[in-house]
């Protein structure tokens, strides 16, 4: 079928999908009004139960942390999965090419790559660790410092990730952050009553150490998210570098 | 307009899934499926705003401030993680059909019609 075709037969389709969408949403509250008593309650509870400032962490990490496990696996499996595809793509051929793939050398980027290294760091760190109290956690701070690998290959050291052990302790960081958080839920049957109930103390609302669990979860999560991103950007690369004519 | 945010977010899904339906690049395919699903975080956020609500987010606000619905936010957190790894699966994919089939032209892969 021509893709010119496939376009004619979608447009009475798709017309008919959106009629169907606007339709569905007719039913919804009007947009500005929106509210739910779900949501009414944890912003209302959530800061004196929780000690939880920021009352997204608590939905994420603590009310509906049984979720956020299926949604760190997936991640984990997504990044095993681009590992396992990539890597069997590189033959001895592209391994020999890949080794004497000259390293990014533009000085000025070069530069820029070198001088962003540390707030990098410092911003992803600031944003995991503050998860609990303002805007951030361990999915956005881990992603911030994610974007490590790549400000590392600007920077020229594209070499790094080539050496044996680079990859392999991504790898390990990736599990350790999978498992530190599958661990806290574990923690709330060995100390509490449930899995993920939250076994500490919730602590004074807008403080560093506040939110039980949250935080660490935080930092399990921001730990994973990390390591996962880190290896999913240095697979494509290595990828992309090595079928370079391809 | 008040519906206007949810009228916005079906023709962002139906536009990105037209996308992909005539897609002539696998990577155009995977860019144009990231817009179908951008359509989720839209309708979500969308049914969680409230005029006047501040963010969900007590730090510097007295407790009885109207805030949005932090609920879908959360909800928005786990798509937008979905996506992108659908996304990066998708990418890594892409390099393993150009490297086997030597084509990232939807249409030209008939070895997987046989």
């Amino acid at each position: 079928m021509s893709r010119r075709l496939r376009g004619l037969l979608f447009l009475p389709l798709g017309a008919a999908v959106f009629a169907g969408l606007v339709a569905a949403t007719a039913g919804l509250p009007d947009f500005g009004h929106g509210t739910s008593e779900y949501g009414e309650w944890v912003a209302d509870n959530m800061v004196g139960a929780r000690g939880t400032t920021n009352v997204v962490a608590p939905v994420v990490f603590d009310l509906r942390a049984f979720d956020t496990v299926g949604e760190e696996l997936i991640l984990f499996a997504a990044a095993a999965a681009c590992a396992l595809l990539l890597r069997t793509l590189v033959s001895e051929e592209g391994e020999r090419r890949l080794r004497e793939l000259p390293a990014v050398d533009v000085p000025p980027v070069r530069a820029l790559a070198r001088l962003l290294v540390a707030p990098v760091v410092v911003l992803g760190a600031y944003v995991v660790a503050h998860g609990a109290i303002t805007p951030g956690g361990g999915f956005q701070g881990g992603v911030i410092l994610s974007s490590l690998a790549l400000v590392l290959v600007g920077a020229g050291r594209a070499a790094l990730a080539r050496r044996e052990g680079t990859t392999t302790g991504v790898e390990l960081a990736e599990a350790v952050g999978a498992g530190a958080f599958v661990l806290l839920g574990i923690g709330g049957l060995v100390f509490a009553t449930a899995a993920f109930e939250n076994f500490l103390g919730p602590g004074t609302p807008g403080d560093l150490v506040s939110g039980g669990i949250i935080p660490l979860a935080n930092v399990a999560v921001g730990i994973e998210v990390a390591a996962a991103f880190a290896l999913i950007f240095v697979e494509l690369i290595q990828s992309g570098a090595e079928g370079g004519d391809g | 307009m008040s519906v206007l945010p949810f009228v916005v977010a079906a023709w962002l899904f139906v536009v990105g899934v037209y996308g992909v339906v005539t897609s002539r690049h696998l990577v155009q395919l995977v860019v144009c499926l990231t817009v179908a699903q951008a359509s989720t975080y839209l309708l979500l956020l969308g049914i969680g705003y409230r005029h006047g609500a501040t963010a969900p987010i007590f730090k510097d606000v007295p407790a009885s401030t109207p805030v949005v619905d932090p609920v879908v936010q959360a909800l928005t957190l786990t798509d937008v993680v979905v996506e992108t790894t659908v996304a990066a699966l998708l990418l890594a994919l892409t390099l393993q059909v150009k490297r086997r089939f030597g084509t990232v032209d939807p249409d030209e892969l008939t070895a997987m019609r046989d």
